[in-house]
């Protein structure tokens, strides 16, 4: 027979899930560049209200959407740090402006005078502006045109390629506002785990600070951190996404529809392998129906009908059936981490599903605490019913669970040379 | 104190790992086989115990593990690397002889409990083993009796 770890309260009580846990610490948006993008996105807001600004007295207001209102902000790239912070901003413009007047003008206001703060930072783009900075954020700003009488935030973005000047490009009806408030509803904190998460990242967060000798101090817990389970399997899917299309040609399936999706079926588990299994299932029974039926799927914003979350993907089934066949692959793999298997087995399928640097980082991160806990004697270990506790989760434990033990203190001796 | 017998130890074991068997018990010698889980991968491990040496052979009543299933192995990306901590088990080279203690600062003596040390320091042994696998560093430390 098999013995089996006793189940014990904790949010994160398997290995599996810890390991879950800190890859998607390590690819998040920290603290401090959480911090950084909310004084950012308020520099840019007062920034194109200036005096002369052509803008001067029409914007509304400016207020995050897409992964920054839901809390799932990760790395856009594989192998740096960057971030693309996406802001909504909602002006006083004429009903019938064009798409290219309205995408320019906003251009124009940010980027301003030669030799203003933003002028060598600004880019024009299909229907945003982004401003560069130079430690690889990116404030990607859309201009929206609220549609009054409306439910709220209901409003206008604008279409137009700056690569065709002379097509006209179109306008669209979108809800981020509303639909970040939706994927919010819908997607409750566990308390225990949100507790928990945040201070794995705030640990982490000083711990990466500390080895930088960085005097910038990481700041409180706050708490677009606290984040369920849902969302951390969504920072995990995006991830898994970018990964998976990171030398493919072509658009990748949207952030938003990913959150959709989650969001419908969400925190039907108790534990995160457990939900991102329930997830990758879920998706896979949703995209797989409509394969069926020859459709590509469409999903739609739920608080705004108009609002098509998968406008430009996939486009075609040939697009839809790439994607497919990756999430049954990642179904299968998740089977397999939560089956058993060794730590080097785990890894290889961690770094196939999320990328190497954060998934050596976690994995290095684990196996040292559990060595640290051995060699200082702190490790424990689960008798009486036969189960184990990995030492390096009891080490992060607050409560006890009755029946670990601690392990006297031992050296271990020897090698094959010695006899 | 006082030397612990085979039935104190087999009761110990039956009390503290009830999934693992007795395979062979005599007077003076026993052993069990059963499963350990560091992590998620689950080991069978077979300890055996003599309680008193026999002629001529000093480290005979010490404590001895084994791993059955699945064999201990090197690591893929250097095949050359020895697995640490580890005593040859010459009749049965696939099945080394885990080394969890220190013998010469006494830190297991046979007034101990098997179940209390032995099989813990097995599972703090097969935690370091994985993580080498995994990332070709042994993070639990130990003393080597020969310097490298």
């Amino acid at each position: 027979m098999q013995n089996t770890a006793p189940r014990s309260p904790q949010p994160l009580d398997t290995p599996v899930d810890v390991l879950l846990a800190d890859i998607a610490i390590r690819i998040q948006l920290s603290h401090t560049d959480y911090g950084k993008a909310v004084q950012r996105y308020q520099a840019v807001s007062d920034w194109i209200e200036r005096p002369k600004s052509p803008l001067r007295d029409r914007v509304q207001s400016l207020y995050p959407q897409g992964s920054m209102a839901t809390g799932s902000t990760i790395a856009s790239r594989l192998r740096t740090d960057e971030f693309d912070i996406d802001i909504a901003a909602q002006l006083d413009l004429p009903p019938d402006i064009a798409p290219r007047a309205a995408l320019d003008l906003l251009y124009e206001a940010v980027r301003g005078e030669p030799d203003s703060r933003y002028h060598s930072m600004a880019k024009r783009r299909t229907r945003c502006v982004t401003v560069d900075y130079s430690d690889n954020m990116h404030l990607d700003v859309t201009p929206m045109l609220r549609r009054w009488g409306k439910p709220e935030r209901e409003s206008h973005l604008y279409h137009h390629r700056p690569e065709t000047p002379q097509e006209p490009g179109y306008r669209c009806i979108a809800n981020p506002h509303g639909f970040a408030e939706w994927f919010r509803a819908n997607t409750p904190l566990d308390r225990d785990f949100a507790t928990e998460f945040a201070a794995r990242s705030l640990n982490y967060e000083r711990a990466a600070a500390m080895a930088r000798a960085d005097s910038e101090p990481v700041p409180a817990q706050t708490p677009p951190f606290q984040k369920s389970r849902a969302v951390v399997v969504l920072q995990l899917l995006k991830r898994w996404r970018n990964v998976q299309y990171d030398r493919r040609p072509g658009r990748r399936p949207p952030s938003i529809m990913l959150a959709k999706l989650i969001a419908d079926n969400a925190n039907g588990t108790h534990s995160l392998s457990e939900e991102l299994l329930h997830q990758a299932k879920r998706m896979l029974a949703e995209f797989q129906r409509c394969q069926d039926a020859r459709q590509p799927i469409h999903v739609t914003n739920p608080v705004c009908p108009e609002d098509v979350l998968t406008d430009r993907w996939p486009g075609t089934l040939a697009t839809q059936d790439v994607f497919v066949r990756d999430i049954q692959i990642l179904a299968a793999k998740i089977e397999q981490l939560i089956s058993g298997r060794a730590l080097n087995a785990m890894q290889r399928i961690l770094v196939a599903l999320f990328g190497e640097a954060p998934t050596t980082g976690a994995f290095r991160a684990f196996i040292q605490g559990t060595g640290d806990d051995i060699r200082r004697g702190r490790s424990r270990h689960v008798a009486g019913v036969g189960g184990i506790v990995a030492p390096a989760i009891v080490g992060g434990r607050s409560s006890s669970v009755v029946s670990e033990q601690p392990t006297p203190r031992h050296t271990f001796y020897g090698d094959d040379r010695a006899r | 104190m006082r030397k612990l017998t085979t039935w104190d130890q087999a009761n110990s074991m039956r009390r503290f790992w009830p999934e693992f068997r007795m395979v062979e018990r005599k007077h003076d010698f026993v052993m069990w086989v059963g499963p350990l889980r560091p992590f998620c991968q689950t080991y069978t491990v077979c300890v055996t115990y003599r309680r008193d040496p026999r002629r001529g052979m000093i480290d005979d009543s010490l404590p001895r593990v084994t791993v059955t299933d699945p064999l201990l192995h090197r690591r893929d990306e250097a095949p050359n690397d020895p697995i640490p901590h580890h005593y040859r088990n010459s009749p049965c080279p696939e099945r080394p002889f885990l080394c969890l203690y220190d013998p010469q600062t006494r830190e297991w003596r046979p007034a101990m409990s098997i179940a209390k040390t032995i099989v813990p320091w097995t599972i703090d042994w097969l935690a370091c083993y994985e993580g080498w696998l995994a990332t070709g560093d042994w993070t639990g430390g130990g003393r080597h009796p020969t310097p490298e």
